[in-house]
């Protein structure tokens, strides 16, 4: 139970750190956002 | 001639104090203790095994069990598993050891320092134990890596006591064959 | 679309290659390493054979026998409880490849924490493997973390309570398997594991048992053998013995009030007489500089010999090294040298095997000749 509430946290903030991307309007603060969601994904898919 | 006699006999009696007895001797029943709780102590009892030499190991030994000893045998050397093993803490061992040491003293009792551990038993926290062992004893035999810095020969030196240096832990089955 | 809407969007797609190619790696961790077990290998078990509820786990792991057929004692070797100390399991699977047994029976279990294999421990930056020369070309072995991996037990606790003994740990050592036993049947992975090693031992009436392990520089049990109070005279005699090779172990004995370990537990839950042995692994040292797999392999850190040229080391280390090659050769003379003493005190329980290298073998031949 635990578990897939973390799965579910994770994958609410993935999609938050998406629609940042998506708003912000610098590419160099736009790296930023893609340097969380690596993690982010490899953690939702358990890879990693 | 009467003066040059009583000279060579000053000079004779002042050399047994001067310079320590290599040949020194000692009696059984052998009791072997611990000095800072490494497990050394049940090497020596090895060694004591190979030399065929019968004794009584009690890494935690108080002054009762001194009763009916000639020779209390210490092994110095700190073991942080050992005194967890033991369930005391390092100033208590050191309590220890002292109050051992000095009932030994008390009654007559010889004490042999056997530090067989090496470099792994040197060192700031085993040094405290080596120290109280070294200068407690009446003679020592020491494993050449454990006194690479002298330490032991310096005690030896400073206390007059004997001190017998071997190459190798297993060296030293021959020199407690050789004492007892 | 704006522009940065495009930039997002490239940037995704590199998210996605970047998230591949990481995955890749990741995922290559949990392919087995290969092992070639020598002809004397009598049957292959999983320790989920012991627990049947660790089958389709990253707890299960192979277990290889090697029965002589001749009335004998029994030993277990086990490597891998830490996956990142290396000369664990490059001793097992060295054993294993070589042996032949005579009297008795030997088992061995390579990669006892399995699931530490799949993984390392964040923030070290450490090697996912490294390559060692062999009969058959080079070989890959895999380097892990000390704990299982935490896609497979999750979350830690903030405190660690260890069952039975309720002594009380870091939550992070709840998946140390090395601090687990004697194991609960139905608890997290890592005491799963752990229990079934000490089925294992119960069931195959294991007398003598080796865990080998590996510590930084700085630990002050490098070079050493801990035992169980009632294995003492077993290790006093092999460390004598072992002297008389000229090679120099600590005596250790257990300490009775530090439950989990495999030298407490074993020893109190069953009838072997457990030996822990340990190496000096530079790559687990706090003064380490770049971490690789040439430091796994060559065991040689410039900012030891730096610190040892200051004259500030307190410690005892070696300026050239200690090579993987050293460390392995240790664990196997220690192993002989313990079994051999266990012979001479249980005559009616021999343990004879042969055509393992030995230390000097090892110093003279190097290790690849001894990996098939």
């Amino acid at each position: 139970m635990l578990f897939w509430i973390y799965i579910i946290i994770l994958s609410i903030l993935t999609v938050f750190v998406m629609i940042e991307l998506f708003s912000e309007k610098q590419w160099k603060k736009q790296i930023a956002f893609v340097m969380i969601l690596i993690p982010f994904i490899l953690r939702i898919l358990q890879i990693k | 001639m009467k003066t040059i006699s009583k000279l060579m006999v000053i000079v004779l009696l002042g050399s047994i104090f001067l310079f320590p007895q290599n040949d020194i001797k000692f009696e059984k029943p052998i009791l072997i203790s611990s000095a800072g709780q490494s497990a050394d102590v049940t090497l020596a009892g090895m060694l004591l095994k190979k030399s065929k030499t019968e004794y009584k190991a009690l890494p935690m030994a108080k002054e009762a069990d001194l009763e009916g000893i000639k020779t209390l045998i210490i092994v110095p050397g700190f073991s942080s598993k050992g005194l967890g093993a033991a369930g005391i803490s390092r100033d208590q061992e050191k309590a220890r050891v002292n109050a051992l040491v000095n009932a030994a003293k008390k009654k007559n009792i010889k004490i042999l320092m056997l530090h067989i551990g090496g470099t792994a038993r040197r060192g700031q926290q085993s040094d405290d134990f080596n120290q109280i062992a070294a200068e407690a004893s009446t003679h020592m035999i020491v494993v050449k890596q454990g006194n690479e810095d002298k330490f032991f020969t310096k005690i030896a030196s400073d206390k007059k006591i004997g001190i017998k240096v071997v190459d190798k832990m297993a060296d030293a089955a021959a020199a407690l064959k050789e004492v007892f | 679309m704006q522009k940065h809407h495009y930039t997002a969007i490239l940037f995704l797609v590199a998210t996605a290659v970047m998230a591949f190619i990481a995955s890749k790696d990741f995922l290559k961790m949990y392919e087995h390493d290969k092992v070639f077990p020598s002809e004397a290998l009598t049957k292959t078990g999983m320790l989920s054979d012991y627990l049947p509820n660790l089958k389709g786990s990253n707890g299960d792991t192979e277990v290889y026998f090697f029965d002589s057929g001749v009335q004998g004692g029994t030993t277990l070797v086990l490597g891998g409880t830490h996956p990142n100390e290396p000369s664990g399991y490059l001793t097992a699977v060295v054993l294993m490849e070589n042996i032949k047994v005579t009297q008795g029976k030997v088992i061995v279990i390579p990669q006892a924490c399995r699931s530490g294999f799949t993984c390392t421990d964040p923030m070290e930056a450490l090697p996912l493997g490294y390559y060692l020369k062999s009969k058959s070309g080079d070989r890959y072995f895999s380097f892990g973390s000390r704990v299982s991996n935490w896609l497979d037990q999750w979350p830690d606790p903030e405190v660690y309570t260890h069952y039975p003994s309720g002594q009380k740990l870091s939550g992070f050592e709840t998946r140390n398997l090395n601090r687990a036993y004697p194991g609960k049947a139905k608890g997290t992975l890592t005491e799963r594991v752990a229990y079934a090693i000490v089925e294992l031992i119960k069931k195959e009436k294991v007398d003598v048992a080796f865990d080998l392990h590996e510590a930084a520089p700085e630990i002050p049990i490098i070079k050493a053998i801990v035992v169980h109070e009632k294995a003492k005279d077993i290790g006093a005699m092999a460390v004598l013995n072992l002297e008389f090779e000229d090679l120099k172990y600590a005596l250790e004995i257990s300490p009775q009030n530090f439950r989990g370990l495999s030298h407490r537990e074993w020893g109190d839950s069953t009838e072997v007489f457990p030996f822990l042995m340990e190496t000096s692994n530079p790559i687990q040292g706090r003064l380490r500089g770049r971490t690789n797999a040439d430091l796994i392999i060559n065991g040689v850190d410039n900012n030891y010999k730096i610190a040892l040229e200051s004259g500030k080391l307190r410690i005892e280390y070696d300026p050239e090294g200690e090579p993987l090659s050293v460390r392995v050769a240790r664990h196997l003379q220690g192993i002989h040298a313990v079994v051999e003493a266990f012979n001479g005190f249980y005559p009616e329980r021999q343990i004879v095997y042969e055509n393992v290298p030995s230390y000097s073998d090892i110093e003279a031949n190097g290790l690849e000749v001894y990996l098939q």
